[in-house]
């Protein structure tokens, strides 16, 4: 019954406050453009973990 | 099958196998391989399949904690596997793990057995250094940094200079003191069960006091073992560095657990753009990459690490919004999923 259930709209304001959906973020945008740079310059392992930080900083994580 | 798969996905937690990853390129890269994708992929999957194993029986020693710190988060604590099949799970990922290993070099064999058996002793009884207060901060990072990182080197040769142990020795200093703010999300579970962590022994301040020493330590070490340093580099790594303790005192002074998790979060990321320098530089110095070219990318990095941690200390991470492993028959009225819904934080 509650696997799979969405909180509402106004819970999920006040629990989580303002952070930014993913893809959203201006530093997404920046990061994603630096990864493609980075590839591109034939570093494309570099560019990938540029793209793995980027893609888990919006999700909280202690380590 | 397909559900089977999805829960062994989220069990090896996708957050710590690209922080895992991450150390495995270092130490490609330490051993001038940095960009050999093929080699990568093979010390990825001795790396995965011991993070597996390791988590499979964290998760079986952990049961009853999970339940009180982490309601609906771990699929063992909300019986969406049975104890039986995450066994099974922890023990065919290790032998992957040493068979995977197998293939590179005997020396990655060692690491991975020796990964293992430390992994198995830090969750289990009658060993279960997860008890044992600072040892377990000091246990748990030599699992998460050396077994990668020295498997990433035995990837690509089978010596070990000096300099690969003195990086080895920054980066697991710098990796203890972020694992230490791991218990600050558990306090509550882990006092209840008389888990004696850091946290629950010493408190708040002389947690976050430890911590900054790790990481200014850490640091340093980093700086002084890294080959062909650049005054870039050290600028990127200083300010990281400055970030994390300015983080570490706003922590200090208790403002709240929603607060908290923000700044963990922000500090992690830190962490981990800490170690994404690091690679970056010895890709770069191994590609015969310098001037303007080296000190731009070097730039952007510290200033992409830089405000994704000022925009997660801000606003906090995203949270999911529906509960991974909530039984299915269970009768929760809002206020009280919406508690569960909170603890998404990893």
């Amino acid at each position: 019954m509650l696997a799979g259930m969405e909180t509402s709209d106004r819970d999920r304001a006040a629990a989580y406050g303002r952070a930014p959906r993913p893809g959203s973020s201006l530093w997404t945008v920046i990061g994603v453009t630096l990864a493609v740079l980075m590839s591109i310059a034939g570093l494309v392992v570099v560019g990938v973990m540029v793209l793995l930080l980027v893609g888990l900083s919006h999700y909280g994580s202690n380590k | 099958m397909t559900r089977r798969l999805r829960l062994i996905i989220v069990l090896a937690r996708p957050a710590v196998v690209a922080l895992l990853a991450m150390f495995t390129a270092t130490g490609l890269a330490e051993a001038g391989h940095g960009q050999d994708k093929v080699l990568l992929a093979r010390a990825l999957v001795v790396v995965c399949a011991f993070l597996l194993f390791s988590v499979a029986f964290n998760d079986l020693a952990d049961e009853a904690i999970d339940r009180v710190n982490l309601p609906g988060q771990r699929p063992l604590a909300a019986g969406a596997l049975g104890r039986t099949e995450f066994a099974v799970i922890g023990v065919a990922a290790g032998v992957v793990a040493l068979g995977a290993s197998a293939t590179l070099r005997w020396q990655a064999v060692v690491v991975t057995a020796a990964g293992l058996a430390i992994s198995a002793g830090y969750s289990l009884r009658p060993v279960r250094l997860a008890d044992r207060g600072a040892l377990a901060s000091m246990v748990l990072p030599a699992c998460y940094v050396a077994v990668p990182y020295l498997t990433g080197i035995f990837a690509a040769r089978g010596a070990l200079h000096p300099g690969d142990l003195f990086l080895l020795a920054g980066l697991y200093l710098g990796f203890i003191g972020r694992i230490l703010l791991k218990d600050f999300r558990d306090v509550r579970g882990d006092a209840l069960f008389g888990k004696r962590t850091f946290l629950v022994r010493h408190g708040r301040r002389w947690t976050c006091a430890f911590s900054a020493c790790c990481w200014a330590a850490g640091m340093l070490v980093i700086l002084v073992a890294v080959h062909r340093p650049t005054a870039a580099l050290a600028a990127a790594e200083a300010g990281c560095l400055c970030g994390a303790l300015w983080l570490l005192r706003r922590l200090a002074a208790d403002p709240g657990a929603r607060r908290d998790e923000c700044l963990i979060s922000a500090i992690a990321i830190i962490g981990r753009g800490v170690v994404l320098l690091l690679f970056a530089h010895l890709s770069m110095t191994g590609a015969g990459w310098a001037g303007w070219r080296y000190n731009l990318a070097i730039a952007a990095l510290g200033v992409l690490t830089a405000g994704m941690a000022a925009s997660m200390a801000r606003n906090g991470p995203i949270t999911r919004t529906t509960i991974p492993f909530a039984p299915a028959a269970a009768q929760i009225s809002g206020p009280a999923m919406n508690r569960k819904a909170s603890a998404g934080y990893r």
